[in-house]
C-alpha cells in the first residue's frame, strides 16, 4: 500500500514538472534591461530556418510590445523599458525543423453486404402465357457481409522544435532554459506557434 | 417501348446511388479528406474527416487529423475539443503528449 502511494506521489510530481522551464531560482529577473538574441543558426535539414526562426522571435517580441532594434551585427535587441543595466544572452536551437513529416491513418473497412435485385420486362408473348398476367419477373439477391477490411491513408505535417537558453552576459550563468515544439499542417504556422509558446514563457518572467 | 427503358434506366440509377451509399465507409471518407489536404483545400477536407469520424468515433488519429484541421483554418476552441476527443482515445503516450501540448498552447493564446 505504501508502495502504490509512493508511486502515485511520485507520477503526480513528475506530471506537474511536465513541461515546466529551468529557472536559476536566485537570479533576479527584474533587474535586466536588455535581452541580445544572439543569431540562430540553420536545423542541418533545411538551410534558412535559423533566419526563420530568428524573424519569428523578433516578430513575436515586437507582437508583446517590447522595443526591438537590430543596429549591429551581434544580434537583436530587446529592450525591456527597466533603467537597470544587467544584460541576458538569448541563445535558440533548432532542434527540429521539417515539413513533411508522413503520419498514417489507419481505418477499418466495413463491408456490410448487399442485395442486388434484377427486374426483367417479360416480351407481350411470355406475359399472355403466363397465367398470372405478369410483365415482370424479380430475382433478389442477398450477399452477406462478414470479413472487417482495414487500410489507411498518409498526410505529412509540419514539425519545429527549438531550445532557448538565457545567460547573464556579465557572469556567464545560465539563468533560464526551456525546449518547445509544436506541430501542424503547415510550416510558417507552425514555427510561429511554436515561437510565440516559447516567448510567452519568457514574458512571464519579466512582469 | 422508351418509357419503359427510362424507368428501368431510373431503377438501375437508384440501385447504384444507394449501392454507392453503402459502401461509403470512413475510409472512402478519408481517402477523400486526403485528397482536399493535399489541394490545400482545408475546409473541404474537414468536411469529409466528420463523415469518416461519424462512421468511426474512437479513432484517435482521425480527432489528430481534425484537429491539425481546425487550427489550419483558425478554429482555436474546435480545435481544442477535437484534441480532447484524441486524448480520451488513445493510449499511445506520444499521442497524448501532442494533445497537451496543443491543448496548453490553444488555451494559453491571448
Amino acid at each position: 500500500m505504501k508502495l502504490l502511494l509512493a508511486f502515485l506521489l511520485a507520477g503526480l510530481l513528475t506530471i506537474g514538472c511536465w513541461s515546466r522551464p529551468a529557472v536559476n531560482p536566485n537570479y533576479d529577473f527584474s533587474t535586466v534591461g536588455t535581452i541580445i538574441l544572439k543569431p540562430v543558426y540553420d536545423h542541418a535539414d533545411m538551410t534558412g530556418s535559423g533566419e526563420i526562426i530568428e524573424s519569428n522571435l523578433s516578430f513575436i517580441f515586437m507582437k508583446y510590445g517590447y522595443d526591438v532594434s537590430q543596429t549591429t551585427e551581434e544580434g537583436t535587441f530587446i529592450h525591456l523599458g527597466n533603467v537597470d543595466t544587467r544584460t541576458l544572452n538569448l541563445v535558440c536551437t533548432i532542434t527540429e525543423f521539417t515539413d513533411s513529416e508522413v503520419i498514417i491513418v489507419p481505418y477499418r473497412l466495413e463491408d456490410r453486404g448487399r442485395t442486388e435485385t434484377t427486374v426483367t420486362q417479360l416480351s407481350e408473348s411470355d406475359a399472355k402465357e403466363n397465367q398470372a398476367g405478369a410483365t415482370t419477373s424479380t430475382i433478389t439477391t442477398a450477399y452477406a457481409g462478414s470479413v472487417q477490411e482495414s487500410g489507411r491513408i498518409e498526410y505529412t505535417r509540419a514539425r519545429v522544435g527549438i531550445i532557448l537558453k538565457m545567460t547573464d552576459q556579465r557572469t556567464g550563468h545560465l539563468v533560464w532554459s526551456h525546449s518547445y515544439w509544436y506541430s501542424g499542417l503547415e510550416l510558417h504556422r507552425t514555427t510561429e506557434a511554436c515561437v510565440r509558446n516559447a516567448i510567452s514563457q519568457v514574458r512571464k518572467l519579466f512582469q | 417501348m422508351n418509357l419503359y427503358k427510362s424507368i428501368r434506366l431510373m431503377k438501375k440509377l437508384t440501385i447504384f446511388f444507394f449501392y454507392g451509399i453503402l459502401l461509403a465507409g470512413s475510409g472512402t471518407a478519408l481517402e477523400m479528406a486526403a485528397a482536399a489536404m493535399k489541394a490545400g483545400l482545408f475546409r473541404e477536407a474537414l468536411v469529409h474527416v466528420d463523415i469518416a469520424q461519424a462512421q468511426d468515433r474512437t479513432n484517435a488519429e482521425v480527432y489528430r487529423l481534425k484537429a491539425l484541421l481546425h487550427e489550419a483554418i483558425d478554429e482555436p476552441n474546435k480545435a481544442v475539443q477535437a484534441w480532447q476527443s484524441c486524448l480520451e482515445n488513445t493510449q499511445d503516450n506520444a499521442l497524448k503528449n501532442e494533445a497537451k501540448v496543443h491543448i496548453q498552447s490553444l488555451q494559453g493564446r491571448e
